[in-house]
This record gives structure tokens, sequence and C-alpha cells, in this order.
């Protein structure tokens, strides 16, 4: 009696799960699917548009948002391109594809600005960072967070004296890890929420040196560049593009990643 | 202000613009160039010219020379674009005028300039004044004239016999407004010969003499004063006063050779008084006169107050007309745009009107082509101003509308003209040099010409935003889990190890006092000589005191255990002699056949004895 049963509900998940995919054309995954074989065919406009349109259903992942800024690479709407690029990024931060992609796009661009190096340790924290993503930072940190107190309980009942020792270094040990873990998931949590980044959209900008139409100019940016904001006042911004140089525009040339 | 031969000097410009045209702009040079021979009297010029913006020239002394004037300025520039490359080459010349007082060969020392910091010198001069006629001198010659129209009988030449008068088109004027100012020469006597001697030099104004006054002035006749006089009008210039105030134009200072009669009393022959005639120069001398003109007060007004902001000096009647060359380029390539105003006024001092160019253009400064003449109504003509920008990123851009303002002094008021706005498209260039900012490292130049990689493919179904898991709800809660699970564990662990302890003592405690019960009862049974009844309660005494005072369980318990126990514990050697002897006795009358009471008496007293011992000993 029972196993008749069980198999009619397992008949009927299995109706249910492949009916889903028959009636599928407007899931967001068969969309998905589309774009991507219009891609395949050469047809970028096509690819772009069901790519965004996923985008604007408020769709969320690092293969959408490199499959989107890719057909605006092919479109050559680099500031685009850069701008989801740049988004990818935020999503999967250890992404190789993706950070090759955006020295190719930014090879593109008008502007060929020299990048200011980070120190080396600064580099070595951020690609340290980068190794995860913040979910699994957090994951780790809880995990080693839970070690800490294992071996912290080990330490405290055991009567061994070994076993004390070694229960007592390895506390250390994951406290260590746990504190390591939090911090690259709280900076990689600040890198995908932080808005203090932005692509320049206008084809071309005047930077100003205060923000006011009529000062002067102190340099031209064109688009695709990717700025960091430091200071608003209304609508200017104050600006630092990668070379070190700072100024202010108009927030409407930019759109923040 | 200087009054210098414009015609001449731009002549004389063109040519070292021509000379120096395979100068590299980067080589400053600066040469002294002048007539290498002039005749004695004779006016001429030396000029200084560097190929670059320069300051804080320093002349030689011309002390063996009568010093006219100078330095005037003059510029000129050109510009070359060759595949988007400007060139653009400059000339600033600086002239002296001076003229040649004695005979000899003079030398002119070196001049000094500093162009960028930097003190650059000329070369020397030498000049040989020769007399009479130089050829090299190609300075203006003094007119010769003869003047036979009138022979008057005079002997000495009175004020009123041969002057010259400077008249003013207009005395009162605006800032910048044309003056044509008119000389002429007054003669009641024949007149062999005149020279301008020195030209008046007036501040605060600028000159611009007749472009055409070749041949002859003109002459006619005039009643001045009552008095008929051949008039010749010798020059004519156009000032511009540069500054308001009453102004004074210097006069004019000349040299005439007068014809006057000898004063002969003998009649003579026909030949003679043929002779006599003026015509062939018999019976007159020439007498020299130096004259000079009046001084000619100008009263200068300023322009009015509310100037607007494009106004750049011009002032007269003008009209302006604006192209460029092209509307669609590509980028990196020239855009020329012209400017030409044209009509009535001081034209020649107008500053190019300011063009906004868009800012990612680069901007040349504008070249200026003089097309005005100075005829006898004035200085007209047009001034085309030509500006080069090169845009260097592509886009649509838009030069922005501007305004070209002048002061209308026969109305009193400014005039404002619009230049119109253009719209460029700028298509994508094919040089290489795009940008200002352009400069490409070696480390990404690996990505020239690469292409980006290929789309990912989605491995799990999408999901719409979500929130992020560090610092979430869920995120703290497990977070805090294990924490709490950690507190738990340790109180319970806690609990259970006082629980112990407790039991611990207890049985401790308890000990001493279940042996003694016990030996009560065993007393109890040997007096009443149960003697089965009186070893069991005796056996129990002992081993339930050692079990509960060594925390020995009941299971583990046998004579071995205890006496392992009674050993760790560290009691003295007889001590446990004394207890391994009383268990095994215990055990063995228990089961013997015959039993004295002494014997059971002597054992309730050893073992009361031992417990009491090990009491003591065990704390």
């Amino acid at each position: 009696m029972d196993m008749k049963k069980g198999i009619k509900s397992f008949i009927l998940v299995l109706f249910v799960f492949f009916g889903l995919f028959a009636v599928a054309d407007n899931t967001p995954n068969a969309t998905f699917e589309k774009a991507y074989e219009h891609y395949l065919a050469n047809e970028y406009e096509e690819a772009n548009e069901l790519f965004l349109s996923l985008v604007e259903q408020n769709y969320v992942s690092h293969a959408l948002y490199y499959n989107l800024a890719s057909s605006y690479f092919k479109m050559e709407e680099y500031a685009n391109a850069m701008l989801w690029f740049e988004r990818a990024k935020r999503i999967q931060p250890h992404d190789e594809n993706t950070n090759f992609n955006i020295n190719v796009t930014k090879y593109k661009l008008e502007d060929k600005i020299e990048t200011v190096p980070e120190l080396f340790f600064v580099r070595w924290f951020k690609s340290f960072v980068n190794m995860l993503s913040e979910r699994y930072w957090a994951y780790l940190s809880l995990a080693f967070f839970f070690l800490v107190f294992v071996f912290t309980a080990i330490f405290l009942i055991t009567p061994n004296f070994t076993f004390r020792k070694y229960s007592f270094y390895f506390t250390l040990i994951f406290l260590l890890f746990f504190m390591s873990s939090t911090m690259a998931a709280f900076f990689q949590k600040d890198y995908q929420t932080s808005t203090d980044e932005a692509i320049v959209m206008s084809e071309q900008v005047d930077v100003k040196s205060s923000p006011d139409s009529a000062s002067s100019d102190l340099f031209i940016i064109h688009q695709g560049i990717k700025v960091k904001l430091l200071d608003q006042i209304g609508d200017w911004v104050e600006v630092k593009i990668p070379n070190g140089d700072k100024g202010w525009m108009k927030k409407t040339n930019l759109e923040v990643i | 202000m200087e009054i210098v031969s414009k015609n001449r000097m731009r002549f004389l410009t063109i040519i070292i613009v021509l000379l120096s045209w395979n100068l590299k702009a980067q080589d400053v040079s600066f040469v002294a160039s002048g007539p290498g021979r002039v005749a004695q009297g004779a006016q001429f010029r030396i000029s200084y010219t560097v190929n670059a913006q320069a300051s804080n020239l320093k002349a030689p002394t011309f002390r063996d020379f009568n010093f006219l004037g100078g330095p005037s300025q003059s510029t000129s520039s050109n510009m070359q674009i060759i595949n988007g490359q400007v060139s653009q080459t400059v000339q600033y010349s600086y002239t002296f005028h001076l003229q040649a007082v004695n005979l000899g060969v003079f030398e002119i020392g070196e001049a000094s300039i500093t162009v960028n910091g930097q003190t650059h010198r000329s070369n020397k001069l030498s000049v040989e004044v020769v007399a009479g006629n130089a050829p090299a001198a190609r300075q203006q010659q003094p007119q010769q004239r003869q003047q036979n129209t009138q022979a008057q009988e005079v002997q000495t030449i009175g004020a009123k016999d041969v002057f010259v008068r400077a008249i003013a088109s207009k005395t009162n004027v605006y800032e910048g407004e044309e003056i044509a100012v008119l000389y002429k020469m007054y003669t009641a006597i024949p007149i062999a010969q005149y020279s301008i001697n020195k030209i008046p030099s007036s501040r605060g104004f600028w000159t611009s003499e007749l472009s055409d006054r070749r041949g002859q002035p003109k002459q006619y006749q005039e009643t001045f004063d009552g008095r008929n006089y051949t008039v010749a009008e010798i020059r004519k210039v156009y000032v511009y006063p540069q500054q308001s105030g009453n102004l004074k134009i210097e006069p004019l200072e000349m040299e005439i050779l007068a014809q006057v009669r000898k004063a002969q009393q003998q009649r003579r022959g026909f030949w003679d008084s043929f002779f006599d005639d003026p015509f062939f120069g018999g019976g007159h001398t020439n007498v020299k006169k130096s004259i000079s003109s009046n001084t000619v007060n100008i009263n200068v007004r300023k322009l009015p107050d509310n100037v607007p902001v494009e106004f750049s000096g011009a002032v007269g009647n003008f009209s302006i007309s604006a192209s460029v060359d092209r509307t669609e380029l590509p980028a990196n390539e020239a855009l020329k745009l012209q400017l030409t105003i044209t009509g009535k006024g001081n034209l020649k001092l107008i500053d190019y009107p300011t063009i906004k160019f868009p800012k990612d253009f680069e901007v040349y400064d504008p070249k200026s082509i003089d097309q005005t003449k100075v005829t006898e109504t004035g200085t007209s003509g047009s001034m085309i101003f030509e500006y080069v920008a090169i845009p260097r990123s592509k886009g649509n851009y838009k030069i922005e509308a501007s305004k070209f303002v002048f002061f209308n002094p026969a109305k009193g008021n400014y005039v404002s003209l619009s230049i119109p706005e253009f719209e460029i498209k700028v298509s994508k260039g094919t040089g290489s040099g795009e940008s200002i900012l352009t400069s490409v490292n070696q480390k990404e130049l690996q990505y020239v010409g690469s292409d980006i990689r290929f789309l990912n493919k989605q491995s799990h179904a999408l999901t719409q935003k979500k929130l992020l898991f560090f610092g979430s709800f869920v995120y703290w809660i497990l977070l805090i889990l294990p924490l709490l699970l950690f507190i738990l564990f340790i109180m319970i662990y806690k609990k259970e190890i006082k629980k112990r302890s407790d039991i611990v003592s207890v049985r401790n405690k308890k000990a001493g006092k279940m042996a003694r019960k016990r030996l009560l009862q065993a007393r109890k049974m040997l007096d009443s000589n149960a003697k089965n009844e009186f070893y069991e309660e005796l056996s129990k005494a002992i081993w339930g005191y050692t079990a509960d005072k060594l925390m020995i369980s009941n299971s583990d318990l046998s004579t071995e255990t205890v006496i392992d126990a009674v050993k760790a514990a560290g009691l003295k050697v007889e001590i446990v002699s004394n207890l391994e002897n009383l268990l095994h006795e215990c055990e063995f009358a228990r089961f013997a056949p015959a039993n004295s009471e002494n014997l059971m008496n002597s054992l309730y007293t050893q073992a009361y004895d031992l417990i009491i011992l090990m009491d003591k000993e065990i704390k």
C-alpha cells in the first residue's frame, strides 16, 4: 500500500519537473540559453537584449553579467562592457576570465591611463581576499569559529597533558584562521556593496578643478575609464582616475559599478 | 608711437621670414640687419630679428648716428601643418631709425635679448657713410622740387612766405577712433628742395601712413590769410589714439631750400636777364630754412563704461564672416576656421576674437592675414584670422557661437556681431597618437589585438538578487551557536564534576560512621556468641570502610585491589600488613570449626584499632 503511494508521488514530481521544462520558454534559464545561442551565431544585439532583460528582472549571477558585458564588447560599446565586467568581477573577484577581459577592454578605450601600481602588501592582501567570494569566506569563518570552541573544550576537559598541549595550539591556530576569514569576508562584502567606484559613460568629459562649470579644466577623460568617487556636492562628484589625478565632474557622466 | 613705413616693414619682415624658412623652431636666432652703405644725412633702419618670444632687448648705443626713434616692434608668424604635425615659426623684429651724420665707417655693437631665460647676442654691423647719394640707402630721399611758378623779389624768407600746417580731421574723438592728419606746405616763394627732417613721434597714437603715396603730392592754389599760396599736401597719415585725455600730435620738422633772388642792381644784357630766370637758377641763391608745423591738440574721450566682455578694441564700422573648411573630418587632422573682419577703422589693432573650441581640440594661435589698405579715406579692407584646431578623438562636437564686439564712434555705442556655431563631426582617425593621456606600458601591450574570452555557461539556475551571507541574520545565529553550545557544554561539565566530587566527600565522611555502626553490631554478635554473624559484620566493616575511603567500587572489591589501593594511598607498611593479616584471619576464622571467644575478641580489637589508625592516616 505504502509502496504504491510512494511511486505515485514520485511520478507526480517527475511530471511537474519535466512539465516545467516543457513550458519553459520564458523561464530565466531558457532566456539565458537563447541569448547564449544568439551570441554563438554572432547576433550580438539580440544576445545583448536578452541578457539585459534578465538583468532588468533583477536576476543576478556572475555568468549573466559577464555575458552581458561580452555582448557589449562585441557591439563595440566599451564603456558598457567595462561597467558590466566590473560588476561581474564584484560577484566573483577571483575569476581569471573576467580580469583578462577587463584588460582587453581597457586596451580598446580612448585613454590609456597608466595605473599607479599598488604596494606589494596591498596587492597580496587583495589577492588573498579575492581568493573566495564573500559567501565562502563567511562559511569558512563559521567553521573555524566552531573548531575554536571544539579545541577549547578538549583543552579544558582532557586530563592528558599531550592532548592539552596540542588542543591549545589548535585553538590558537583556528582562532587566527577565524579572524582572517572573517576579515576577508568583511572586505569582500565591503567590496561588493561599495558604491565608490564608477565608470565614465559620456564620450568625453572635462574634469574641472572645482564643482562649478565655470572653473578651469584640469584634464579630459573619455568613456570607459574607471574612477574612484571621493566626494559629492550636489550633482558634482570628485573623482580620482587610475593614475592618481583628481578633479570634479557631473555625476550624470558616470555610472556607479 | 613711431611712424614707420608699414609697407616696407612688412616687405622686410616677409624677406626675413623667407630667409629663415628652413630654420628650426627650436633654434633661437637673433640677427641684426641694416644697410651696408648709406648717404650722409640719409635715414636708415637697423632691424633686430628674433624667431621666438623674447624680452629684455638691449640695443647698442647708436652714438655715431642721429637717433630718430625706435624700437618699433612687428611680429609675423608662419604655420605649417604636415600630417597633423604643426610647426610654427614666429618672427619678432625690432626696428630702430637712425640718421647718418658724419662720413666714415662706423660699427654698431651687438645687441642682446632674452629668450626663455637665456641671453642671445646678435652680430655686429658696420655701416659706411658716404657723401651724396649712396646706392645702398634705400631710405626715402629728400624730395626735390623745382618751384618756378612764382618769382618774387624776396631777399630773406619770412615766416609767412613758407610754412607747414598740420590739419586734423577731428579733434574730439573716442579712443581708437581714426583721425586723418594732413600736412600742407604753403609756399609763396619758389622752393628748390624740401626734406622732412623729423617725423613726429606722437605719444599715445598709433600712426599709419597712406599705402600709395608715390608720385607727386597734390598741388593747388589756396588763399590763406589774404595771401595766395601754392599748397602741396606733402604728407597724410591716419592716427589712432591709444589712450584718453588731451593728446598732442607733435610738429613735423622739415628743411627747405628756398630760392631767393640775388640782390643785383646792375642791368645786364639780354642773356643775363634770360639766365636771371629762376628756371636756370641764375641770379638766385638757395637759402636753407628749417620750418615746423603746428602742434595739434586732440581731446580723446574714453569709451563708454558698459564695455562688453567680448570687446577686443575694434573701433570703427565692421562686418564679420566666419567659415570652417569642413564639418566632417577624421581625428588628428587639422580643421581651419576663418574669420574675416571687414570694414573701416583700426583694423590692424584688432585682437583676434576668442573662439571657444571644444576642449578635446588642440588649438593653435590664429594666423592673421592683413588685407587692409590705407587710402585717402582711411584704413579699410579686411583682417583675416585663421584658426587651426586639431580634434584628437572621435565624437560630435560644437564650436560654440561667440561674439565680435566693436565700438562705433559715429553712433557712440558698442555693436555686437555674432559668430555662428559650427557643428563638427569627427570620425575615428587613423593616426596612432590618440589622446593626451596616452601612455601604454609594457604590461598592457600583451592585450593588443587580443579578443575577450568566451561566454560563461550558467551552471545553476538563475536567482534573483539576494542578500549577502556575511553579516546576515543567519550568519550571526550560526556564529553565536557554537559559543552557546560551548557555554552549555562547560556548564554541564562543571555540574557533573561537582556532583562527582560531592559523592566522594559523602562517602569519605560516612566511612568512619558506617564502620563504627558495623563494629557495634559485631560487638553485639560477639556478646550473644553468634559466631557467623560476628565475622560477617566485622569483615563488612573493614571492606566497606576501605572501599568508601579509597573510592573503590563494590564490584572491584577483592583483597588484591584493596591492598593495591591502600598501597597507592601511601599508608605505612605496617598498616598495610596489619590490614592484610586481618583480612586473611577473618576469612580463615569464619570457616574454622573451633573458635574461641578470645580469638574473636582479639580480632575485634585489631579491627577497631586498624580502622581508627586508617581514619587518622587517610584524609
